[in-house]
Formats: structure tokens, sequence, C-alpha cells
């Protein structure tokens, strides 16, 4: 026991650093990408900071320019940019000159509560629901979660959030439409605008993560250690726990965390319907405003996040299933 | 055989719906008598009625006709955008696949890093940069969805130029193009094809997410995205207007989306066992 501890924990960490260097490879591509596509594409911020209407004077625009240090040559900027990151500057709003680390600092939070908060609610319905499903397998209640699971994943987030507005807000007027509270004004308000965008946010993931669930239980369902355990007399309530659910956790593990790399996509219209103020609000804005720095920040936040969960979620893999650790 | 004939009873369903809304969509100025873009100040956020089978909306248009109208941009980004998706990561995909190397760094790498962005963030900057409209969205949506097609083209090519007739092809002298076009893309194909169904269905929620925000197609062109976002404005007036465009939608993925897994179920028949 004791050697061959030793070797898992060395393959573990090899395993574990691989990964990590890995990420970090990533978002450095991420950030080049997000710098480029931002400075290739028309648009002059100059301009925008002077306002379009008149034309204005070649003086000022230069002396704009070399202030954002806009004059310098393509790479040179790219470079200042890159060594920002470090020093926690990812420079000013060209709209209101606040340094755009702050702000991102601010309404990141607001994000990961939302997501982290519908990610709950979605694992804690989605594997009881999905394990019921399996258990129940070709039968009504099998049938019928199914349907509704489609249903779930097709219909796309702003319908199910316009029509739980209609139906919450407009029709039995239960819980506001839209705002945002902040928890430390009064948490049962923070609470009750909280409850809308996030079962919206959760109904997606959802019905994936019951859909998992049911068809990795149906996996393990035939296995001969399943059956031993059955035929040794143990209750079903402990085979179904202990031998299915742990043999089955890998794959619904693996999809609860790509799920939280999707949902910072689908927080995007969620934020906008219910006006939570997080960091898709700040993008939509940001974008009618060509407040590049903004945009920038936002996404390279977003993609640096996705990241993030999936090292996660490969790293989880790992430490659940030893055999991937040697590959 | 009962089991087989449910099969195709879901494959036939989901078909047809989606053969109607295409046809509806072909065939729209036949379907209804009204224009989707003249305006009546008079007959503004009526109910269904005889005339108006789902009433009119703010700017006294009808409703149903804006929505069989609405599915002409809706389905053309979905070609487009599947098609053009399909080809480049198709490309790409068997590229890296085949040649192996420098070339499968390169390809993959970018393709890690393009998966890194949630899509509709990416398509949000830069159709936010270059302007909205049909054009931009096939072409955003077209190249972030290629990534999906690249690593399946990229992993059935590694799979299949693993086969002995591949091996046999080589020994024989069968050259690199001819091995490609003959022996590689014929047995990769039934997976791509499975996935740009699904790939479809995607590309209908991404466009109308987008023309939602005011990011896709542009008024007062009609499109599913954009009667949803503006008939939000008047829920508490009319509240149904902005049930019917919601169904529908949901009705056409969820219709392309079944279509997809009945087909994989049917390309695949490995999976066929717990469905």
């Amino acid at each position: 026991m004791g050697e061959w501890g030793e070797v898992g924990a060395i393959l573990l960490s090899r395993f574990l650093i691989r990964r990590l260097l890995i990420s970090l490879l990533l978002v450095l591509l991420v950030e080049t990408i997000v710098f480029s596509l931002v400075h290739l594409l028309p648009g002059d911020p100059v301009m925008i900071i002077l306002g379009s209407e008149r034309t204005p004077d070649p003086k000022t625009v230069e002396a704009v320019r070399v202030k954002l240090g806009l004059d310098q040559p393509l790479p040179t900027q790219y470079v200042r940019w890159l060594g920002g990151l470090f020093q926690r500057d990812l420079g000013n709003s060209l709209v209101d000159g606040s340094p755009v680390w702050d702000t991102l600092a601010e309404r990141l939070p607001r994000t990961l509560e939302l997501v982290t908060v519908a990610m709950i609610l979605a694992t804690l319905i989605g594997v009881p629901l999905g394990i019921l499903a399996a258990l129940r397998w070709n039968r009504a209640t099998d049938r019928i979660l199914s349907l509704i699971g489609a249903i779930g994943i097709s219909s796309p987030v702003y319908v199910v959030g316009t029509l739980l507005v209609l139906a919450f807000g407009v029709t039995w007027r239960l819980l506001p439409v839209a705002g945002y509270t902040p928890i430390t004004d009064s948490w049962v308000e923070h609470i009750r605008r909280l409850t809308l965008p996030a079962i919206t946010l959760a109904l997606g993931p959802m019905a994936i993560i019951t859909r998992m669930t049911r068809s990795s239980v149906l996996e393990v369902f035939h296995q001969d250690y399943v059956r031993t355990a059955r035929a040794k007399g143990l209750r079903e309530r402990i085979v179904v726990t202990r031998h299915m659910l742990s043999n089955a956790l890998i794959p619904i593990v693996t999809v609860i965390g790509l799920q939280m790399g999707t949902l910072i996509g689908g927080s995007v219209l969620v934020e906008y319907i219910f006006n939570w103020p997080g960091l898709s609000t700040l993008l939509v804005t940001a974008l009618g405003r060509r407040d590049y720095p903004i945009v920038q920040g936002v996404i390279l936040t977003s993609a640096s996040l996705f990241i993030v969960f999936n090292m996660i979620v490969d790293m989880l893999y790992g430490v659940l299933d030893p055999r991937v650790r040697y590959s | 055989m009962s089991r087989k004939l449910k099969r195709y009873f879901w494959l036939i369903l989901s078909g047809s719906l989606i053969l109607l809304v295409v046809l509806a969509a072909i065939f729209a100025s036949v379907l209804t008598p009204y224009d989707p873009l003249k305006i009546d100040p008079l007959r503004v956020l009526q109910p269904p009625s005889a005339q108006n089978w789902l009433g009119t909306d703010e700017f006294g248009r009808d409703v149903f006709t804006r929505l069989i109208y609405g599915a002409q941009p809706s389905l053309i980004v979905a070609v487009g955008a599947t098609i053009l998706a399909m080809g480049i990561g198709v490309i790409l995909g068997v590229l890296a696949g085949f040649f192996r190397g420098w070339i499968e760094q390169v390809l993959m790498r970018l393709v890690d890093a393009l998966l890194c962005f949630p899509p509709i963030l990416l398509a949000m900057v830069v159709v936010g940069l270059l302007g909205p409209g049909v054009l931009n969205l096939v072409i955003v949506i077209g190249i972030l969805y290629s990534t999906t097609f690249a690593r399946l083209a990229y992993a059935s090519t590694l799979q299949i130029k693993a086969m002995e007739y591949v091996t046999v092809a080589v020994a024989v002298g069968v050259n690199n193009r001819r091995l490609i076009w003959q022996h590689i893309l014929p047995n990769i194909l039934s997976p791509l094809i499975v996935q740009a169904s699904l790939t479809a269905a995607a590309t209908i929620l991404l466009e109308s997410g987008l023309s939602f925000l005011g990011l896709g197609v542009v008024p007062p062109t009609p499109s599913w995205g954009l009667i949803i976002g503006a008939a939000r404005n008047y829920m508490y007036q009319s509240p149904m207007y902005v049930v019917w465009p919601s169904l529908l939608i949901a009705l056409i993925v969820l219709a392309i989306n079944t279509f997809g897994d009945t087909l994989r179920d049917f390309l695949d028949p490995r999976l066929r066992k717990w469905l």
C-alpha cells in the first residue's frame, strides 16, 4: 500500500502540474486572440473618446493617441498590455476613465454568484431526477422526464426567462421581474431578485445533468459488482448509493464542470433579461459605447474562468479516476 | 419491430416539422395576405381574431405573418453557418489528423483556444464591432462552431488512418489526395452529418439570442429573436404576443435536436440500447 500510494501521489502531482501548465498556455493564447481581435477590428478608440460628431483637431487626436499609447507599434502595445495584466492593470474605460480592473472586480462576483447558485440548483434537482429516471427505466416516469428534459434543452434561456417573467412577475406578481439589491442592504430582497434569474439559468444544465445521470446509472446498472451486491442481500438503497452512484459519478462530475463553463455564456442573456449587473450587462453596454478596454477585459475574464473551470474538471477527473493519470 | 417503427415515427415527425417550417418560410408570401413590414397604427396590439390568427404587434403588423417571414433569416443563418462550420472544421480536422506533426499542433491548439470562449460572447463582440446583419452572423457563427467539427473530424481521421485498409492503400502507393477523398472522408461522414443537425439547432439558438439582444438581424426585418425582444415590452398589454414566438422557437429547436438524436441512433447502433 505504502509504496503504491507514493507512486500514485507522484503520478497525480505530475498530472496536476502538466494540466496547470496547459491551462496557463491556453490563457496566454486566449489573451493574444482577444488583443488581436480588438485591435484588428475597425473603429478608432480615439474618435470614441473625442466624440464622433465633429471633425476634431488633428493635434488633439495625436495627443490622445500618444496618451493612450496607441502611437506605438502593435507588438509594443501587446507587450505593454500583457505586462499590465500582472500589475492588475487592464487599462481605463474610454467613456468614464475608471480602471477596468476595478469595474471587473465589482461585477465578477455577481456573475459568479448567479452561475454558482444556478449550478447548485441544477445539480440538486438534476442528479436525483436522473437516478429516478434510471430506476424507472422505460416506464412512464422515465418517459415524462425524458420529454421534459428534451424541452428544457431545446428552450433558449431568453425564452424561458421571458416566460417566467410573464408568469411570476406579470400575471401572478409574486416576484420582482428585474434588478439587483446588494446583500448588505437586504438579504431577503437579494434572494427574491436572484430567484428568477437563477431558475432560468438552471433549467438547461438541469436537463443535461438529468440525462447524463440517467445514462451513467444505466451504464453501471448491469455490471457484475452491482448484481453481486444485490445477491449478497444488500438493501436497494445501499446498492444504489454505494455501488452504483460512486461509479456513475465520474461522467456526472464532468458534465457539471463543463456546464459551469457553458453557464458563463448562458448568463449573458439571463443577466440582460433580469437586468442583473454582472459581467454580461457590462459587456452589452460597453459594446454599445464601443468601450474597447472594457470589452477586452470582460472577454478575457470569461475565457479565463472557462479555462479554470475546465482545469478543475480535469483535475477532479484525475483524482476520481486513477486511470486518467497514466495517460 | 415495434421499436423500429417508433424510431421511424420520431424521425418522420421531427423531419416533417422541420420541412413544414422550411416550406412556410419559402412560401411565406403565398401563405399570408399581409405585408410583414407594413405599419397600421389603427390596429395595434389586437388580440387573435379571424383576420389576425395570432393578433397584431405594436405597429399593427400581423404576428402570424411576421413569424413565418421571421423564419427566413433564422434558417438562412442556420444553413449557411452550419455549412461554413462543417467546411472549415472538416478541412482543419482532416488535415491535422492526416498529416500530424506541426500541422496538427498548430491547428488543434488554435481550436482549443477558440473553444475557451463562450460562443455567444465572442459572437457578440465581433458582431457588435463589425455591425449586425445576416452575412456577418453566418461568418461569425460558422467560424465559432467549426471547432466542434474540427475535433470530430480530427478524432475520426486518426481512427480511420489506423485501420488496416488505409495501411494497405498506403502500401500499394495510393497518393494523399486520393487517400483523403476516397478512404477517409466517406468513412467519417456519418458522425459529421449528425453533428451538422445539432449545430443547426445551436445556430438557431445563437442567432435568435443575438437578435434578441439587438446584435443580430436588423429591424424591421422580422426574426424570431427580434420579435421576442420587442414583444417583451408589451407583456402587460398583450401577454400572448410574446408566448407565440417563444413556443415556436422552442418547438423548432426541439424538432431539430430530436431529428439529430434519432439520426445518430440509426447511424451508430452502439448507442441504441439505452434509448
